[in-house]
């Protein structure tokens, strides 16, 4: 099994010079939490970081000083998400193709606490179900109509969030990816391609608060204080550096 | 004053993705401010002092151990970064402590 960490295709919006990715927290930078937890994922075998072309000496660093557990292989992703992934799975290929890797746990480097417990849970749903995606309850949500009215709707429908690390099954994806491209298809995350493009449903679990992604300046604070609250460890203590 | 670290965020009051400057006083987070409105969201002054104690004498006691990982990974590279780490480590911690003391007052 392959774990891919998605680094690329963030902070590039407005031009600023920072990576979301290698903004330190904690002591060490974004990207590094979770590539330690995928360290601790038996399941994993490789990991991919996917990374902007002008970040390859960054990254290299971070690796060297930050992360334990083997080697990473450095991807240059693309300008979208789908096109990172498809840059990391096309970096797979011959893998997939030959049975080497028959899994790929994806994951957005700004979600620095994954657990090693929830990425476990969704490998061996993936393992199950084919593809499985972790995700959380959006109660909160209301839709309103175009006025701005609240529409209520005698139709009972569930809302959730989507969360990373997403895991599929590593030929059903790489083929997804490819017929997607074919048909210049670009899905707003790896499940919206897979359901869209592969056989078989994606199967929800639930997944975990903390987990939290990293949009507002606010969230690195409270990532911080979360991180502070666990010991500084998903689930086995971190060295730091 | 630490040298800030610049990087895309979406700020929560003018709502646009925009550069934020992000402050550290070590490894904590002691000030955030948009590029563009000006939002700030500071660590409290109380809170962010104790935490600072508390995560430099974190820093001190495992530092050792630090230095001779490194040394083992690479030598070479250690040993001649080794006077500039130390010349300019006095300079970093006081840099700390005025972006948590000083604007604290």
């Amino acid at each position: 099994m392959a774990g891919v960490v998605l680094a690329a295709g963030t902070g590039s919006r407005m031009g600023a010079d920072g990576n979301k990715a290698f903004i330190p927290l904690a002591g060490r930078t974004l990207v590094s939490w979770s590539l330690n937890t995928m360290a601790d994922v038996r399941e994993i075998s490789r990991r991919i970081l996917v990374i902007r072309r002008t970040d390859q000496s960054m990254a290299e660093a971070v690796i060297d000083r930050e992360v334990r557990g083997g080697p990473v292989e450095l991807v240059v992703g693309g300008p979208s998400r789908h096109a990172s992934e498809s840059a990391a799975l096309k970096h797979l290929a011959p893998s997939i193709e030959d049975g080497d890797v028959d899994y790929i746990l994806l994951h957005d480097a700004a979600r620095p606490l994954m657990s090693v417990t929830l990425a476990r849970k969704i490998v061996a749903a993936a393992e199950t179900y084919g593809a499985a995606i972790p995700v959380l309850s959006a109660g909160e949500i209301a839709q309103v109509t175009e006025n701005g009215e609240l529409n209520r709707t005698k139709e009972q429908l569930r809302f959730v969030s989507a969360q990373t690390p997403q895991c599929f099954k590593a030929t059903a994806l790489l083929g997804a990816y490819l017929d997607a491209e074919k048909d210049g298809f670009e899905g707003t995350d790896t499940s919206a391609c897979f359901a869209d493009y592969a056989d078989g449903a994606v199967q929800s679990i639930r997944g975990e608060s903390q987990n939290i992604k990293v949009t507002y300046p606010q969230d690195l604070f409270l990532a911080e204080m979360l991180l502070h609250a666990l010991h500084y460890s998903l689930d086995r203590r971190v060295e730091d550096d | 004053m630490t040298s800030p670290v610049i990087v895309t965020l979406r700020c929560g009051q003018c709502g646009r993705e925009t550069p934020h400057e992000l402050h550290y006083a070590g490894r904590l987070l002691a000030l955030t401010e948009c590029g563009v409105c000006g939002f700030t969201i500071r660590h409290s002054g109380s809170d962010m002092k104790s935490s600072y104690v508390a995560d430099l004498g974190q820093r001190l006691a495992t530092k050792p151990r630090r230095m001779l990982r490194r040394f083992a990974r690479h030598p070479l590279r250690f040993a001649s970064g080794l006077p500039a780490s130390v010349l300019a480590k006095p300079r970093g911690i006081i840099d700390e402590w005025q972006t948590v003391f000083r604007r604290g007052r």
